[in-house]
Parts: structure tokens; C-alpha cells; sequence
């Protein structure tokens, strides 16, 4: 066999190897911790580190709003389970150079001050406490919860959408040259059927929808402790 | 084209459009988006920002105004960026409409395609039960196939060839029924001939005896049957007139000057009839004997001077030219002709004046002429503001 084959086929199975290592050893080390208030509230307290990972920290400085989605399965010994999610919006102000965070949790919304760099984003992810679901149903002394969880990373908001759909409807919509345009009159949206192309505008610009960049997915066997 | 041969047609005419559809998206469509969102553009957008920024710390007396613009780039950085995002579910989108208004136009030609296949058959195999039929004999036929294209045009043809082969039977027919009542009537003459000639020698022999005999009631009896013979000689006269009707001299003529002469030389021919003679505007040639026309318009005249009565009425002597050749319209004003009359109205001996007056032959002889003309002689209409006989006649030849 030629050696210069073997050493090439040598060297892509290491690369190969080194990846998956990677990966694995990341999502080995990191996972989720919980913790169970006193209102019976389940809260995640340190969500593993994906800021700085390559498929999402160049997002984080896009100037759109990135959006973390948690989403939390757990489960009881006896098979009970209760459902949960939470959001992190992240958006850096280009103007300030800050970052602007807001969490949302079960039955809570929090405005953070903001942030002057990457490095302090990181501590306050570390420190963020995110309250997930009540844990009524579940049975806190018939052994550990199974729970999984799902973390999202969405690379605009809502809004953000409302809003390059509206301005690509009215970018693609075929108007009529105007020399004059009349101070102050917007152009007719055309998605509302301002012209003969809005149905296929609506189509086009409805195609323009958040979609997850990247899930991270953990199952953790937490242990709850009663009367905490 | 069969089924198999359109399902090919329009099997190649799909491939070509999706092949040029896909080209076109690949290389037109697409492209549009790909620089809406090059990473040059963004780059250059986020250069623009941080000047922004920078004029404003050099200038901050417009640091409203730079902020205002920066916001603007800002926004649109942003929408370029959430559109770069979702450039292949918009893509997928564009193609998907496209593709649908593609399959939508394909599924449309290719239903009236359809559409027309069927309803072509349709008149295709009407047509072919029409020919069926003309060859089996049947005539005036209605072919239900209307248009412009050539089985329209074929249809057409098939329906005038067997009106024209319907009125050819007529004429035929009517020719060897005429046929049989001249050859009837030229017995009858030749048969009654004889003996009235011998009667009458007979009849003036009796008139010189008869003062001999010193009978002068023999003398008035003599006279009444003279004049029975005489009513006989007359009845064999029409008849061998009806028998001898001869072939006609054909020259040709202009109808409107025909009808203008008949009105001037006839104008006054019947004192209770007002007779106006219509020329049409342009010149007609037909191809006609001359006299046996004006023979035929004495008879209609005829008639109708017998039936107005001292009544009087008016006729019009109307000529002109249709779409199945030149005419002549002779209308009048008169009580019209009795219905029970209508059915046999030009068969010999067949008379509609009161008490059974005239031979009846006026008519018969009158459409003999015509149909021997190649025409024909036709009642329009009959009621009781008067009657309308057409005559029918032939184009000249070398006429369009």
C-alpha cells in the first residue's frame, strides 16, 4: 500500500477522533445544575458555556437579539413528569458596545444591567438562575428526577422578524417608478395586497421565520432534596 | 394527434420548461438574494456603522444626526442578517411558487389541450356520421358543426351538398310527375281530337238539315251543343298546350331589364291590377328564355287578376340576387290562395278559382318552365294580405 495513502488516512481518522473527542469531552464536562426552591420551583443555576463556542459567540455580536430557549423535561422515579422552559435574550447595542440581557422565566421577566464585555457576559451567564417549572406533581422522595434538557440558540426575535419580513415585502414589491415621493407617505405595504404580486410576496416573506442555529441537548439525574 | 402522440408532445414540452425554469432560477433568480446578502455588503455595512460612530466622537455637535444614521444602517444590517438567515427557506419558497405556477400553467395547457382533443373528436365523428348518412342517401342534413377550421368548412360543404341533392330529388321528381301529366294530356287530345272533329261535322251537317226538317227548335239545339265543343276544342287546346310545353332557348339576359320591360309592356294588361316592377341596383345576368319568363309572370298575373276580382290589388315585380342565385319576388296584395288547395298547388288540373273556373294548368305549366330552366318555382308565403311566389333561377355559367 502506498505510505503517503496510509499516512493521510491516518491523519483524517485522527482528526476525526480528536473532534468527536472534543465534543464529547464538552458535553461531558458541562451539564446543567438545578436547584429546587422553597416554592417548589425548579431552577437552573449553571447552564454549561455555549457563549464562546464558534457556532454561536459571532452571533452574539450581530446586533440582532439571539435568543437562548431552555426547555426542561423532568421526570420522577414513578414516571410523573412536568414540562418547563425558559429564555435568555441576548442582544449586543452596537452603538454602546454593551450587551443587553433579559431572562425569562416561570412567571418572571428580568431586565440585567448591562454588560461591557464578552468576558463579564460569561460570569453573569454562570451566575444566571433560571426558574423553569413548578414541581408540584413530582414526587420528591421516591429517588432522583430524570431531566432533560434542551437548550436553543435562535439568532433573531420576534420583532426582528416582524420586521425584515415588513421591509423585505416592500423591498420586493413592484411599484410603479415615482419621481416625487410625498414627505412623511410611506409606500403601500405591499403583503396587504397593495399590489398584484402580494399573495406571492406574503409567501416569500413568510418564509423569513426563526429557526434554531444549534440545540444542545443534556439528560441529568438530579437528586431532590426534601423540605428544601 | 392520438394520445400517445400528445402525452409525448407535452412529456418533451414539460422537460424544456423545467429545464429553463431550473436554469433560469439558477442563474437569474437566485442570484438576487446571493448579492442582497454577500458577505461584502455586510462587511461594508458594519465599515459604515463604526464610521458613523467615529463622526460622532469627531464631531459631537451632529452626534444626533450620526446616531439617526447609524439606527438606519443598523436596522438594515440587521434585516440583511435575518434574511441571510432564512435565504434557503426563502429560495426553497420562491421555487416552490414558481414551480407551482409552472405545473399550474402546464396543467392548463395541457387541460384545454385536451379539452380541444375531445371536442375535435366529437365533431370528427359527427361529421363521419354525416357523410354516413349523405352516402346512405339522406338528405338535408344538419351536421351540428359550427366554425371557421376545416371540419367546420367540411361540415359545411356536407350540408349544402345534401341540401342540393334534397332539392335536385325535388325537381327531379316533380320533373316525372310533370312528365306523366304531359304525356297524359297529349293522349287525351290526340284521343278526344278525332272525335270532336267528327262530332262537329256532324254538328254542321244537322245545322244545314235541320230547317229542312222544318224543326227550329233543332237550330237552338244545334248551337248549344256547338258551343259545348267549342268549351271541348278549347280543354284540348290547353291540353295539348300543357303537353307541348317546349324546351326553353336560353340566352343571356339582365334580369332587372327583364322585369322593367314586363312592368312597361304589361303595366296595363290587367285593368284591376296595379302591376310596379323593382329592378334591383345592380345589373343580374341569368341565363333565361325570355318569353317563357314573361309566360310564366302572364299566369302568376293571371291569377291573381282572377282572384282580386273588381276588387283590383297591386303586384311587385321584385328581381334581385341571393346567396343560392338571382330571383324574381312576385307578391300581391290579394285574399290569398285556399289553404286546402296549398298542399297540390302545382300539379296539373289543380285550380283554387271559385265554382272550379281555368284547367288548372296555369301553374304546373308555369313550373315546368322554370324547372326546365334549372329553377325552380316556389310559394313563399299565402294568407290573407295576399301571396308571394319566388322564382327561383340559375347562376349563368362562369358567373361567381
Amino acid at each position: 500500500m502506498n505510505p503517503r495513502a496510509v499516512r493521510l488516512a491516518a491523519k483524517v481518522v485522527f482528526a476525526i477522533c480528536m473532534a468527536t473527542a472534543e465534543t464529547w469531552v464538552a458535553n461531558a464536562a458541562a451539564v446543567p445544575a438545578f436547584e429546587l426552591d422553597r416554592g417548589g420551583v425548579l431552577n437552573v443555576v449553571a447552564l454549561p458555556e455555549v457563549l464562546s463556542r464558534r457556532e454561536v459567540r459571532p452571533h452574539l455580536i450581530s446586533g440582532l437579539t439571539t435568543s437562548f430557549l431552555v426547555e426542561v423535561e423532568a421526570r420522577d422515579a414513578r414516571g410523573q413528569d412536568v414540562h418547563g422552559m425558559g429564555r435568555i435574550d441576548v442582544r449586543y447595542e452596537l452603538w454602546d458596545e454593551v450587551y443587553l440581557v433579559r431572562v425569562f422565566g416561570a412567571g418572571s421577566a428580568q431586565r440585567l444591567p448591562p454588560v461591557r464585555s464578552f468576558e463579564e457576559l460569561q460570569m453573569v451567564w454562570q451566575r444566571l438562575r433560571l426558574p423553569i417549572t413548578a414541581t408540584g406533581p413530582l414526587d420528591r422522595r421516591g429517588g432522583p428526577w430524570k431531566i432533560e434538557v434542551t437548550l436553543s440558540v435562535v439568532p433573531f426575535s420576534q420583532s426582528e422578524q416582524r420586521d425584515a419580513q415588513r421591509w423585505f415585502n416592500d423591498s420586493i414589491a413592484v411599484r410603479p417608478p415615482t419621481s416625487v415621493e410625498t414627505p412623511g407617505v410611506r409606500p403601500r405595504d405591499s403583503a396587504t395586497g397593495g399590489d398584484d404580486n402580494g399573495v406571492l410576496d406574503l409567501f416569500l416573506g413568510s418564509s423569513i421565520q426563526r429557526r434554531s442555529l444549534v440545540h444542545y441537548d443534556w439528560t441529568v439525574e438530579f437528586r431532590p432534596e426534601p423540605g428544601r | 394527434m392520438s394520445w400517445r402522440a400528445s402525452l409525448a408532445t407535452f412529456a418533451v414540452l414539460g422537460a424544456t420548461a423545467l429545464f429553463l425554469f431550473h436554469l433560469f432560477q439558477r442563474e437569474i433568480s437566485g442570484s438576487w438574494l446571493a448579492f442582497g446578502v454577500h458577505p461584502q455588503v455586510l462587511a461594508e455595512l458594519e465599515s459604515s456603522l463604526a464610521d458613523q460612530k467615529r463622526l460622532a466622537r469627531s464631531e459631537p455637535n451632529r452626534k444626533a444626526e450620526y446616531r439617526q444614521r447609524f439606527g438606519r444602517i443598523e436596522a438594515l444590517l440587521g434585516h440583511l442578517r435575518v434574511l441571510s438567515f432564512s435565504r434557503g427557506e426563502i429560495a426553497r419558497r420562491y421555487e416552490l411558487a414558481l414551480s407551482g405556477l409552472l405545473v399550474a400553467v402546464l396543467a392548463a395547457v395541457a387541460g384545454a389541450h385536451a379539452w380541444r382533443q375531445a371536442r375535435e373528436g366529437r365533431r370528427l365523428e359527427r361529421l363521419r356520421s354525416a357523410l354516413g348518412d349523405l352516402a346512405a342517401g339522406r338528405t338535408d342534413l344538419e351536421v351540428g358543426v359550427a366554425g371557421r377550421d376545416p371540419i367546420g368548412r367540411v361540415a359545411g360543404m356536407v350540408e349544402e351538398a345534401s341540401r342540393t341533392m334534397a332539392k335536385d330529388r325535388r325537381r327531379i321528381a316533380s320533373l316525372e310527375n310533370l312528365s306523366a301529366w304531359q304525356e297524359a294530356a297529349r293522349r287525351h287530345a290526340h284521343e278526344m281530337r278525332t272525335p270532336l272533329t267528327a262530332a262537329r261535322l256532324e254538328l254542321d251537317q244537322l245545322g244545314r238539315l235541320g230547317p229542312l226538317l222544318g224543326a227550329p227548335e233543332a237550330t237552338h239545339l244545334v248551337a248549344s251543343v256547338e258551343q259545348e265543343i267549342d268549351r271541348l276544342e278549347r280543354f284540348t287546346q290547353s291540353f295539348a298546350t300543357f303537353a307541348r310545353v317546349p324546351r326553353p332557348v336560353l340566352r343571356r339576359e339582365d334580369l332587372g331589364a327583364l322585369v322593367a320591360d314586363f312592368g312597361e309592356l304589361f303595366g296595363s294588361a290587367w285593368p284591376n291590377l296595379t302591376l310596379c316592377a323593382e329592378r334591383p341596383v345592380k345589373p343580374v345576368a341569368v341565363t333565361v328564355d325570355r318569353e317563357m319568363i314573361r309566360q310564366v309572370w302572364v299566369n302568376l298575373l293571371e291569377n291573381t287578376a282572377q282572384a282580386c276580382g273588381e276588387h283590383g290589388g297591386k303586384v311587385v315585380l321584385a328581381a334581385g340576387e341571393g346567396p343560392t342565385g338571382p330571383f324574381v319576388e312576385v307578391a300581391d296584395d290579394g285574399p290569398g290562395i285556399a289553404p286546402e288547395v296549398l298542399p297540390r298547388l302545382f300539379e296539373p288540373y289543380v285550380s283554387g278559382r271559385p265554382g272550379g273556373g281555368g284547367m288548372g294548368l296555369g301553374l304546373a305549366i308555369s313550373r315546368k318552365i322554370l324547372l326546365d330552366h334549372g329553377g325552380d318555382l316556389e310559394l313563399i308565403e299565402s294568407g290573407p294580405r295576399g301571396a308571394r311566389f319566388r322564382l327561383s333561377l340559375p347562376r349563368p355559367e362562369g358567373a361567381g
